[in-house]
């Protein structure tokens, strides 16, 4: 048996696809949108995914375009992991994403809303630190270069 | 939902440990120029060098680091394959909180029809005030 699993074979490049997750929820896609956004405190998993734990929030400050993804605990700094590039209600949220680090080191997340029977799909694409993969095939250290994005961002979130 | 337990997940805790320890962060940090030689990464982390090798071995048993020796010069750089365990991670985390907020749609549901139903059943009653008033206000 031949094994064809290598890293970066020469050519073709390691192909690092952007992230896509969906899930069907069922409510209407204006409840969707406003349960993503204004209650993204409530749902989103501090305890795993945070800077400083499951004792902080995170909210949407000043909601609209340009509204910054903030993560806040008394005693500390405020983390801001991204900025609002798109905000249509019931439609489309757009936002960078650096959880833990400037916004030099973003990637970006594109969700969309979009009835289905029973409730709204909510598509999740995140990308952003996936051409560093497309550009291995001329440059490893490109791709070296891109990785960090990502590492940035889940170092920075695991809680420590 | 997130127990997909796996030599992948495991690979992924291995890092996360790793990740667990700023100057680790740092570290990591530092390297994105490039290799960089230990001597260098001591002077910009101002902790001692055997600690900085301590940390960089940790770092490269996580796989996230490799070293090469060039002549006399041991240099550090970040490993590629550091990307499929980041793209893993970043899958899993999306997942989970996916699946919290599909929840929190469903609670937001039920608030909104119990809302609903208390307003309706408000509307069709007379307000306590009266029925529990002494009668007869005449």
């Amino acid at each position: 048996m031949t094994t064809t699993t290598s890293h970066g074979s020469p050519g073709s490049g390691p192909a690092v696809p952007p992230l896509r997750r969906e899930v069907i929820v069922g409510a209407d896609r204006d409840l969707a949108f406003r349960v993503f956004t204004e209650r993204i405190g409530a749902w989103w998993p501090l305890a795993e995914h945070s800077v400083h734990g499951a004792d902080a929030t995170v909210g949407f400050v000043d909601p609209g375009v340009g509204a910054r993804i903030v993560e806040a605990i008394d005693g500390a700094e405020d983390a801001t992991w991204g900025t609002v590039s798109r905000w249509e209600p019931g439609e489309a949220l757009a936002f960078t994403w650096h959880p833990g680090h400037g916004h030099d080191a973003a990637s970006r997340v594109l969700v969309t809303f979009t009835t289905v029977e029973g409730g709204t799909l909510v598509r999740l694409e995140h990308s952003g630190w996936e051409a560093f993969g497309d550009r291995a095939p001329e440059a490893r250290a490109s791709y070296e270069q891109g990785w960090p994005i990502v590492l940035d961002a889940y170092a920075a979130l695991v809680a420590v | 939902m997130s127990n997909h337990y796996s030599a992948a997940n495991a690979r992924a805790d291995e890092v996360f440990d790793a990740l667990g320890d700023p100057t680790r962060r740092q570290i990591i940090a530092r390297l994105r120029p490039g290799p960089t030689p230990v001597g260098k990464l001591a002077d910009q982390l101002t902790i001692g060098r055997p600690a900085v090798s301590k940390h960089l071995r940790v770092l490269e048993g996580a796989g996230l680091v490799r070293h090469e020796s060039r002549g006399t010069r041991n240099l550090y750089a970040l490993a590629p394959e550091g990307m499929a365990v980041a793209q893993q991670w970043l899958v899993g985390m999306w997942d989970t909180a996916l699946a919290a907020y599909a929840d929190a749609v469903d609670a937001a549901v039920e608030e909104q029809s119990t809302r609903q139903v208390k307003a309706s059943a408000r509307s069709q009653r007379p307000s306590r005030r009266k029925r529990t008033g002494p009668g007869g206000s005449a």
